[in-house]
Formats: structure tokens, sequence, C-alpha cells
């Protein structure tokens, strides 16, 4: 059985996985402490997750005999990672061979998944954007070596307009979560950063509708307003129409999470 | 989220309040680099003189050395 195919490209057999800190099994029942839920668990399936509180391989997760079979397996991996309750650590290697897998099987036109991941909240968002921002930075360094082999540009001026636009998007995406952040721990409400691919959220207990309609709202303004800072410090320093264009684009990119499509944009359109 | 062995609690939303500035400006640097790579195609490597992106007809101009 292929683990890669079968998880819808979730995870791969040498992955290293544990059930999330925020998720204890109580009973029959799966608590999540970042929302509150508690998800009934059928008793044949308990040990299963009982298994999976310490960190394993997860080809020697599925070999363990549980009285549930290996398929039923990956469906309680699929079910944790769409409440983004599974931690996966993997190596160099096995990142590596993870997105190659992923490339060729999307040329092949079939649908894939990215995991879920959990980060802790407050201090936790610097890693969180970090984490999230990887394939980016994939993008921005192969874009990079795309303008040089045209030869139309100056190298250092796209090096430098580079890290202008990854720096302006990691600080201001950083000030977009906090908010969130701020708002619902204001309320007392339990949370966590959740990174899927290239989207990043806060996953918290229920608020009060107005500080949920708050939050939405304030996190993007957040983002923008921390662009327009930066972009106004920087073109005071060296005035670049290219800085202003990265400036505005970003600042408007940030306003795009109000789109209903979008958790910020969902909780406001829905109010 | 349903599954014989395991039923989700329906009472709680999972839906974080997510930015999606990362996405976009992804997609936005796509854009940049797949004008590149077709800069690269039309005029060899290290072959173009400019290569001008005209927003408002959608129109891009490769000018070769």
């Amino acid at each position: 059985m292929s683990v890669f195919v079968n998880s819808g490209g979730l995870f791969s057999g040498r992955d290293i996985i544990w059930l999330d800190n925020m998720l204890k099994l109580e009973d029959n029942f799966l608590v999540d402490s970042a929302t509150g839920a508690r998800h009934l668990v059928a008793p044949q399936a308990v040990p299963a997750l009982l298994d999976l509180v310490r960190p394993v391989r997860l080809d020697d997760w599925l070999a363990v005999n549980r009285h549930i079979t290996q398929e039923q397996k990956l469906q309680l991996m699929t079910f944790l990672d769409s409440i983004a309750g599974v931690g996966v650590s993997r190596s160099w290697r096995g990142t590596l061979e993870v997105w190659v897998k992923r490339l060729i099987y999307r040329i092949y036109g079939v649908p894939l998944s990215w995991n879920s991941r959990r980060y802790s909240s407050g201090s936790g968002v610097l890693t969180a954007v970090a984490k999230a921002m990887n394939p980016l930075v994939l993008l921005v360094t192969l874009s990079l070596v795309g303008v040089y082999g045209t030869g139309a540009f100056n190298y250092a001026w796209a090096i430098g307009m580079s890290l202008i636009f990854v720096t302006l998007i990691y600080v201001s995406t950083v000030a977009h979560e906090y908010v969130h952040w701020r708002i619902a721990s204001g309320q007392g409400a339990e949370s966590c950063y959740v990174v899927r691919g290239l989207r990043i959220g806060l996953l918290h207990t229920p608020l009060p509708g107005w500080a949920d309609r708050r939050s939405a709202l304030l996190g993007p303004v957040a983002g923008s307003l921390c662009v327009v800072g930066l972009v106004g410090v920087l073109v005071f320093y060296s005035y670049s129409v290219t800085i202003v264009v990265i400036g505005a684009t970003l600042a408007a990119f940030h306003l795009l999470s109000w789109l209903p499509m979008y958790g910020d944009g969902e909780v406001l359109w829905n109010a | 989220m349903n599954n014989a062995l395991i039923v989700a609690d329906n009472n709680v939303q999972y839906a974080p309040k997510e930015g999606v500035i990362l996405a976009v400006a992804a997609a936005w640097v796509i854009m940049i680099g797949s004008s590149t790579l077709a800069a690269i195609i039309l005029c060899g490597w290290k072959g173009a003189k400019s290569i001008n992106l005209d927003w408002k007809r959608m129109r891009a101009v490769f000018v070769c050395r």
C-alpha cells in the first residue's frame, strides 16, 4: 500500500508523526483544547491513537496490529490532518522526495492536499509564518535564477528587491496574525496558529460576535498598515518606484483576506 | 469529517482566521518568474535586452540583443 497515494499526498511512510499536544484522549473522546471540540472515538481506535502520543515512524505505526486495518489507520490520519491535529517531521531527503512525488502526481492531474501543522500562539507566529513562507522563498529564488538568465536586469538590484519583498511579506504577515491572536487572547480564548501549505491562520475557541468581527477586520488592516509604514521608511531614505509598487501590491494583497472565501472574509460576510 | 472510527464534534467550527497574503504573493512571483522564463526561451540565456510588462493591455514585450 502506498502511504503517499492513499493519504492524498499528505504523508509518506518515512514521516515521523505524533498527536499534537493540544489534543488529549479522555475516555472515548479526543478533546481539542484549541477549539473546545470533543470528537467521539470508536473504542477500537483508541489504542492506535494512544500510540501517537509519542513520535513514531508512520510505517512502524501502520505495521503494529491494533485491531484496525492500515486503511482505517490512514483514515484516522486524514481526519487528524483535517483538524491540524498531527505533527509531522521529515528529513531534508524525505522533504525533497515528497516534493518530487507531488510534482509528478500534479503533472498527471492527481489532486493532492498539503498537510497542516499547529504552532503555539503568541511568539509561535514567528516560526509559523517562516514555515508557511518556505515555498514562497523557493519560488523567489527560482525567479532570481530566471532574472539572471534573461540578462536584462541588474542582478544586484533584483536580489535587493527580492529581499525587500520577502521581508515585507514576513513582517506584515506576522503583524496580521499577531492582531488576530491579541484580540482572541484578550477574550481569554485558547488558540494556535495553523499552517497548511501557503495558508496560515489562527484557530481559537469561540469568541463573542463583535470580537470575531473586530479581529477579522483589524488583522488585514494591521498587515496593510505595516507594509505602508515600512515602505514609507524605505522610500524616505531611497525613493524607488519598484518599492512603491511592491508595497502597494502587498498592502492590497492583505485586504484580499476580506473576500468571502477566506477565513477573515467569511466572518465579516456572515455577520 | 465523519468516518467509522471517529465522529467529529459538529458544534465546533474548524475555520481558522486565515490570511491569503502568501498564496497571492506566490501567484504574483510565479507570474513574474514565468515572464523571465519566456524571455530566456525567446532570446536565449542572457540574450534579452529588455522586458516590458504592459499591465493595462496585459501585454509583454521582449527585446532581444
